[in-house]
């Protein structure tokens, strides 16, 4: 046990997102808008995870929003705006050494939301609320390894595996949290969001 | 309860140190706490974090947080002895198991569960001192210097944040009033009765986005490099607080290299006192890493201390 | 050589057909004070954007024509020294705060302009104690009143050092002490800073003293641009009411010389009444309709209610209130002293900590907007919490299904009355801010309900608008409805209401019918009210003013009347 992984998974996970946050930044810059918008969608996701986190255990109306960030706003919107939801909801309800996981985690939903685009540019609601779905679980396998790490011994797969086994009913609330909410507020979230983006893109004439 | 900030100004010595100081302070004990096998130090540890939290006021919070922290504590407690295989004192011959194998519990298991579950309550305590004695917001000035528009997105998502948790409540109250009732119906009912109600958040909220981003723009935002207004103070306590912090790391890397700290608890668990070293590396990680409890304590009673920190 | 100089500019918004500006030619000097009014929708905004260089910068859209400021086009100038030479302020001080602290906030511009250190703690220093922020320097902004936070807005644009101070509307939300503190501010910029200042505002009466120049818009062209008494003597020869009271009161009379300030106006009145035996004092007459209303069932009255927030300090202190049936109340008071709050509990959202509520006679629950809901309606201070339907109608609509009458003549009906029809099928978010005010009060109106209570309905309204609505409301109100309105503008509440309570710090400072009130009250005065005071006690609306002088001051000797002219 010479090794300690705990400490390492923590500050690769801090670094990650460090690296990830100013690559992201410094690639042209975001301007006032965007800027802007980034901040409300993340406070309003933090809100949505704040306040029903508690209230509603794990359904949460905001992986769906972040996801829909990032497919109707680009990559580095998306990652921007899951990075810092849990960052902003752990002002309020704590902050942690997992919160770097959880960034990283977050960002990636809101890249995937992205990578949609990219891939079936004319991909629905059904299509996000399917991938919506998988991160629900995706993102507790992903946090468990974190938790595993840092709190595990000896590293081996049976103890990963009780560890996700641990967190299986709640992964489960998640995802079926997500399934839910992207089905029910998906279609009219993705209309709101187009109309903004329209209105972000400044055309002269 | 989420209309503002976890953190309070107290107005306490903890509070006023230079919030790099209080960073690298706790990263420090972070670090230990990660790196430290020993009961007895991962023990001494949580009560130095103990005595902190109670020094800046936030017992009730600490509560709270122990309060979310255990049930972590208890699958590290349970799942430790059952898949541990490695101990030599078998307290409880089990059936076999599938997945696992022949569930045998030892003690050396259980004792090291405990010993995790320890560190994992020391960590979620240096976590909840950090949310007690640190600004959010002068954390964020300390790193706009090198991350700008992050920490602004930052700046402004936790202004807002408080702001549309009333928002939500003021229109709830509107669509009350115009005839909504939201805990009648079933539960599809239910949820779009709600679902109107996110619709209004986001489109207000977006809305005011593009207004904030109006005002932005008009004060300059974007037109080139920006520079850094910086609002923390570095007084001598500060640097007392950094030079301990270093001092302890030192000292406690000095001690692992001679094997102070470690602990081996397989195949039989080491004495928990193996020598007078172990004791001594403890007491001086430990003298260095209460400078600033030491200092709050003086800050308040005497006089002449805090004129000159 | 003119500060700003615009040739033939016609704008028009991205995925818009119609221009919000046509064709606009305008010159504004170095060191100005240029008032901007007009109707709700007629481009005021959209002008002050283009002066800021926000438009076509951030906006977009098709622009035509030319811009130039210092003799230079704006298009082509660079953005940080535009930014560092004209500074704008907008209308909701909740939507220009971007810092955590006031700090923060009044370096933010500083930042973004790159300036060092020590220049900006020079800056942040100086504009906090110019503004008298220096006591909240380390507080939070979301701890700060309405008239700080504007405040705040205010000296974080001014900590930039601009020449030109380009304001929207900048007291839309404050109560008439706070409003006089940021005009007294910017007056006070204009006169001894040399800065010029445009301003934007509905409220003339707040303001038309201070400006050197008018300009009226009126859907996207000037209308009327000179010098203030001009302004006032065109607007009412065209009949257009964006003129202050007193000019009005004057205008109406005939007189030659149109007086546009109190002082002028009483310097006049005074002249003219020289002695003549002091007119007859309406307050001293007590109101004839006193006697029965003891005797009408009363729709709401408090009992000593207290009430506060959790973990806040107390909002309402032993508030004891009795508001009669088919009454128009108007509730007014500073920022933050609990009116809304007040409002809340009257709708049984809030239950109060102690002390009851009782809505015709019966008193209210745990859950008491239930209750009441069906014979109330109830406008936030809010208008966009009410849009989310698709069009306007169904906005309507949505009401009416909760409540579970559906009748189209009754929409139509409440279209027609607030002037609607036009909208119905539009998008409530894409309408402009006096009629989205509108849409979301038919919203609410469309079940006729025997209860109306409106949270500052008057606000971002022009001048028109407001008095329809206060029209409007006089009309529910004489068919037996219930009408409290809580409003900070002292001109609606004396031209409309029947009675005023006034709210100071969380209790009743005084209640009762308005002459009574406003009659009495220094800051809480109508324009007209000023005017009079002392010399026709009681006097508070234009028509009253006319009624009780207008025969003392046209009854002249023939020596005065060669003042006199023959406009009208
Ligand atoms: N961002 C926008 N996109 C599209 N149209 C707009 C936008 N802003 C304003 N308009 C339209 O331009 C016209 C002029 O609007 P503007 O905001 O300048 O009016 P205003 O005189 O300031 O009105 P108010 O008194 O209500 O503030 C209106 O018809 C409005 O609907
Ligand atoms: N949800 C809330 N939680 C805690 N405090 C609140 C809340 N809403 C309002 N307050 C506080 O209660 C006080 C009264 O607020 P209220 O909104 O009733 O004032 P108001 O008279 O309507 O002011 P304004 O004229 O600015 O609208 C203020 O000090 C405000 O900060
Ligand atoms: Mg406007
Ligand atoms: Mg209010």
């Amino acid at each position: 046990m010479g090794i300690n992984w705990g400490l390492y998974t923590t500050l690769i996970g801090i670094l990650a997102v460090l690296v990830l946050l100013s690559a992201m930044e410094k690639k042209g810059g975001l301007d006032s808008r965007q800027v802007a918008v980034i901040a409300v969608l993340a406070a309003l996701c933090a809100a949505g995870r704040a306040v029903t986190g508690v209230g509603l255990l794990f359904l949460q109306p905001t992986m769906f929003l972040v996801e829909m960030t990032g497919f109707v706003y680009g990559a580095r919107v998306g990652f921007f705006t899951g990075a810092m939801t849990p960052l902003i909801s752990n002002f309020f309800m704590g902050q942690g050494a997992w919160t770097p996981w959880q960034m990283l985690c977050w960002g990636l939903v809101g890249v995937s939301g992205a990578v949609v685009k990219v891939l079936f540019p004319q991909a629905g609601n059904k299509v996000l609320t399917a991938i919506c779905f998988l991160w629900g679980y995706l993102y507790g396998a992903i946090m468990d390894i974190w938790q595993w790490t840092v709190f595990m011994r000896p590293l081996t797969w049976q103890t990963y595996f009780l560890t996700w086994a641990a967190g299986f009913s709640f992964d489960s609330l998640r995802a079926a949290g997500n399934l839910l909410f992207s089905a029910a507020l998906g279609q009219q979230t993705l209309k709101i969001l187009q109309y903004f983006h329209k209105k972000m893109d400044v055309q002269f004439l | 309860m989420f209309d503002r900030l976890f953190y309070r100004e107290k107005g306490l010595f903890l509070q006023s140190l230079h919030p790099a100081a209080v960073l690298v302070y706790l990263l420090v004990l972070l670090i230990l706490s990660l790196v430290y096998e020993h009961p007895l130090y991962l023990l001494a540890l949580l009560l130095l974090v103990a005595l902190l939290i109670r020094e800046a006021d936030g017992m009730e919070a600490w509560e709270g947080f122990l309060k979310a922290g255990i049930f972590l504590m208890l699958v590290v407690m349970v799942v430790n002895p059952l898949v541990i295989r490695a101990g030599k004192t078998i307290i409880w011959h089990g059936p076999a198991v599938p997945f696992l194998g022949k569930l045998d519990i030892s003690l050396e298991a259980v004792y090291f569960g405990a010993a995790s579950s320890l560190r994992l309550l020391v960590v979620i305590s240096i976590f909840c001192l950090y949310n007690l004695v640190i600004n959010p917001d002068r954390v964020l000035n300390l790193f706009s210097r090198v991350a700008g528009k992050s920490v602004l997105v930052l700046t402004l998502a936790t202004r807002l944040f408080p702001t549309m948790v009333r928002d939500l409540q003021r229109i709830k109250e509107v669509q009350q009033l115009r005839g909504v009732d939201f805990d009648t119906g079933s539960l599809w009912q239910r949820a779009r009765k709600y679902s109107g109600l996110y619709n209004v958040l986001l489109l207000s909220s977006l809305e005011g986005a593009m207004e904030i981003a109006e005002s932005m723009q008009a004060r300059a935002f974007g037109s080139g490099r920006r520079s850094t207004y910086s609002r923390n103070l570095l007084r001598p306590r500060d640097l007392f607080c950094l030079g301990s912090s270093v001092l302890a790391l030192l000292a406690a890397v000095w001690g692992l290299h001679y094997g102070c700290g470690r602990y081996t608890f397989y195949p039989e668990a080491d004495f928990l006192i193996k020598d007078g070293a172990t004791l001594a590396v403890l007491f001086i990680v430990l003298f260095y890493l209460s400078v600033p409890l030491l200092l709050s304590e003086g800050w308040k009673h005497c006089r002449f201390l805090k004129s000159k920190i | 050589m003119p500060l700003f100089k615009v040739e033939n500019l016609t704008y028009c918004y991205p995925g818009t057909e119609e221009p919000a500006l046509k064709n606009i030619s305008l010159e504004i000097q170095e060191g100005e004070f240029l008032l901007v009014t007009g109707g709700s929708g007629s481009g005021k905004s959209t002008l002050a954007r283009v002066l800021a260089g926000l438009i076509p910068d951030f906006y977009g859209g098709r622009i035509g024509g030319r811009v130039f400021f210092k003799g230079k086009e704006i298009r082509t100038t660079d953005r940080r020294r535009l930014a560092r030479e004209v500074g704008m302020v907008f209308q909701d001080p909740e939507k220009q705060i971007v810092q955590n602290s006031v700090e923060a906030e009044l370096a933010f511009g500083l930042e973004n302009l790159g300036l060092p250190l020590e220049e900006m703690s020079r800056r942040i220093a100086e504009v906090s104690a110019f503004m008298n922020l220096s006591p909240f320097r380390e507080s939070l902004t979301a701890n700060l009143s309405g008239g700080q936070k504007q405040m705040l807005a205010l000296a974080s644009v001014l900590a930039m050092q601009p020449h030109v101070l380009i304001l929207d509307e900048p007291t839309s939300q404050l109560d008439p002490v706070s409003a006089e503190e940021i005009l007294n501010a910017v007056k006070r910029l204009n006169e001894e800073m040399g800065f010029t200042v445009i301003m934007v505002e509905q409220r003339l009466e707040r303001c038309f003293h201070l400006a050197d120049r008018a300009l009226l818009m009126d859907r996207g062209e000037i209308v009327f641009h000179g010098s203030v008494r001009e302004e006032a003597r065109a607007a009412l020869s065209s009949g257009l009411p964006f003129v202050p009271p007193v000019a009005r009161f004057f205008a109406a009379l005939n007189f030659k010389v149109v007086p546009v300030t109190v002082k002028e106006g009483r310097e006049l009145l005074r002249s003219h009444l020289k002695g003549n035996p002091a007119p007859a004092l309406a307050a001293t007459s007590p109101p004839e309709t006193a006697a029965p209303e003891e005797e009408q069932e009363s729709a709401i009255s408090l009992k000593s209610v207290w009430f506060r927030y959790p973990e806040g300090p107390e909002v309402l202190k032993d508030v004891s209130l009795d508001i009669q049936a088919g009454q128009f109340t108007a509730i007014l008071g500073e920022n933050g002293s609990g009116k809304s709050t007040l409002l809340k509990i009257m709708v049984g959202l809030f239950k109060p900590g102690r002390g009851r509520v009782y809505v015709h006679g019966r008193e209210l629950g745990h859950c008491g907007f239930r209750e009441v809901r069906k014979f109330t309606a109830y406008l936030s201070q809010n208008p966009n919490d009410y849009l989310f339907q698709d069009t306007v109608e169904d906005e309507l609509l949505f009401t009416m299904r909760n409540t579970g009458v559906e009748d189209r003549k009754l929409v139509d009906e409440i279209l027609h009355r607030l002037q609607l029809e036009r909208y119905r099928r539009r998008n409530p978010r894409d309408l402009s801010s006096g009629e989205r005010q509108r849409v979301a009060l038919a919203s609410v109106l469309v079940t006729r309900p025997g209860l109306i209570m409106l949270d500052e309905p008057t606000r971002g309204i022009d001048l028109r608008l407001k008095t329809e609505l206060g029209h409007f409301l006089r009309e529910e109100s004489a068919a037996g409805r219930t009408v409290i309105v809580v409003t900070h503008d002292v001109e609606f509440a004396a031209e409309f209401a029947e009675k005023v309570v006034m709210l100071g710090a969380g209790r009743i400072v005084t209640a009762g019918e308005k002459h009574a009130v406003l009659g009495t009250s220094v800051f809480y005065s109508p324009q007209i009210g000023k005017l009079c005071r002392g010399i026709c006690d009681g006097v508070l609306t234009l028509a009253e003013a006319q009624e009780h002088l207008g025969p003392l001051l046209t009854a002249k000797p023939a020596g005065l009347r060669g003042e006199q002219a023959v406009w009208g």
